[in-house]
């Protein structure tokens, strides 16, 4: 996962502060994620079709930030190296926009909705 | 037994806890006081690792950097987070005598414990201290000086098991922090050890220079890049700890709110018990349950 990105050359000290963050952030985010998964399926409040829309929203929306903000606009890292990398960059964004635009969908309410009571989570 | 460093320096450290525990584990024996053996194996582990860091051979090579950041990764953190799930306090407290219990539930009351079990503080002390030790001549003076060397050992095994008995230690720890603070202490503690290993990566050949008889720049980087593995297992490790922390305490008051809904469908003109008792006739009330979907009552694990 890492293996290219341990230290690219590249990285100023804002830029290694910023890796930091962001790899602590999406681990905890996992792990609080899986059990957080875990508790709504106990309490029989997980919607499946919300948790799919969540996971559309979140991968799409970061890659779209990756595409547009690191790969063009801050060119921190592109997606192939030696290449032209404007079919590259194209196929990224279109399919960020793709999950970005199912997972909108998906979070609209439908009739078929049930009305399940919510348990108050405790602190 | 050769290669292995058996002073009072390091053995008196690993043999103190050891007997003292051993102690409080033979008084709750006597008593008939069950104590979870996950949690002697807990303290068995952290041992172990003390044990390994600073009697094994390895720690007769620890100048060599790479040993250093696994000795490190064992005493900082490995070790701590076996301690706090040994839960020592609650051993202590359970063993001792009235008189001492009281003693010991002032000190662990005392607003200078309470200050140090605030999760921060463990985390400041212990990740301030990697960034002191490597980034000023600190290191280079523990490699010359031996009880400067013991002294930061303690200090990493210290402010190590600050941190972890106030992120995931079962004991009952005042001032620890809400969730919220704890997580956000996560985070950074994490991230800062991240920011550490590339930055000591990034400068390892000025490093391996300025510390002369520890290593090449090759052995600087690989040391950087195990204190940033094993750095991230561990730290993983508490998190998923943490949460499962989280989880649990959710999981039990989930089950409270339940039988207090069962008790409450079954018979509305008694007034609800804030403490339900443990035997209510839950399979006969489980299919009155207002829930939406069927669910067992031993839903806790």
């Amino acid at each position: 996962m890492h293996w290219h990105h341990f230290w690219d050359g590249g990285s100023a000290g804002a830029g290694l502060v910023s890796d930091g963050l962001f790899h602590a952030a999406s681990w905890i985010c996992l792990v609080a994620g899986l059990f957080w998964f875990a508790d709504l399926r106990r309490r029989g409040t997980l919607g499946m079709r919300n948790w799919t829309a969540g996971i559309l929203l979140g991968a799409g929306g970061f890659q779209l930030y990756d595409g547009l903000v690191q790969h063009l606009i801050f060119h921190l890292h592109q997606i192939r190296y030696g290449v032209n990398t404007m079919p590259y960059n194209v196929i990224w964004n279109v399919l960020a926009g793709v999950m970005l635009v199912v997972g909108g969908l998906l979070l609209r309410p439908r009739l078929s909705d049930p009305v399940t009571p919510t348990a108050a989570k405790p602190r | 037994m050769p290669g292995w460093t058996l002073t009072a320096a390091t053995v008196v450290p690993v043999a103190l806890p050891g007997v003292l525990y051993g102690i409080g584990r033979s008084r709750l024996h006597h008593r008939g006081i069950p104590w979870p053996i996950g949690r002697d194996a807990a303290f068995a582990g952290a041992l172990l690792c003390l044990v390994t860091a600073i009697e094994s051979p390895m720690a007769a090579d620890d100048e060599h950097f790479p040993v250093h950041v696994i000795q490190h990764l064992l005493l900082a953190m490995a070790a701590p987070v076996c301690f706090a799930l040994a839960a020592p306090m609650t051993l202590a407290l359970r063993s001792s005598s009235v008189p001492v219990r009281r003693s010991l539930g002032r000190i662990v009351r005392s607003r200078i414990i309470r200050g140090l079990s605030w999760a921060p503080t463990g985390a400041v002390l212990a990740i301030g201290g990697m960034y002191s030790l490597y980034l000023t001549g600190l290191y280079a003076e523990t490699l010359e000086h031996q009880p400067l060397h013991d002294l930061v050992h303690a200090h990493m095994v210290v402010s190590g098991c600050l941190f972890t008995f106030a992120m995931i230690g079962p004991d009952p720890i005042r001032g620890r922090g809400s969730y919220r603070v704890r997580l956000a202490t996560l985070l950074l503690a994490v991230a800062a050890h991240d920011i550490l290993s590339k930055y000591l990566y990034i400068h390892a050949a000025a490093l391996a220079q300025a510390h002369p008889g520890t290593g090449s720049t090759a052995s600087w980087q690989l040391g950087a890049r195990w204190m940033w593995y094993g750095g991230d297992l561990l730290e993983l490790l508490v998190a998923v700890l943490f949460f499962a922390g989280w989880y649990a305490a959710a999981g039990r008051a989930l089950s409270r709110e339940r039988r207090r809904a069962q008790q409450a469908a079954v018979s509305p003109r008694l007034p609800s018990c804030p403490q339900p008792t443990a035997k209510t006739s839950n399979e006969a009330t489980a299919t009155i349950s207002t829930e939406a979907t069927a669910t067992t009552s031993t839903a806790d694990r």
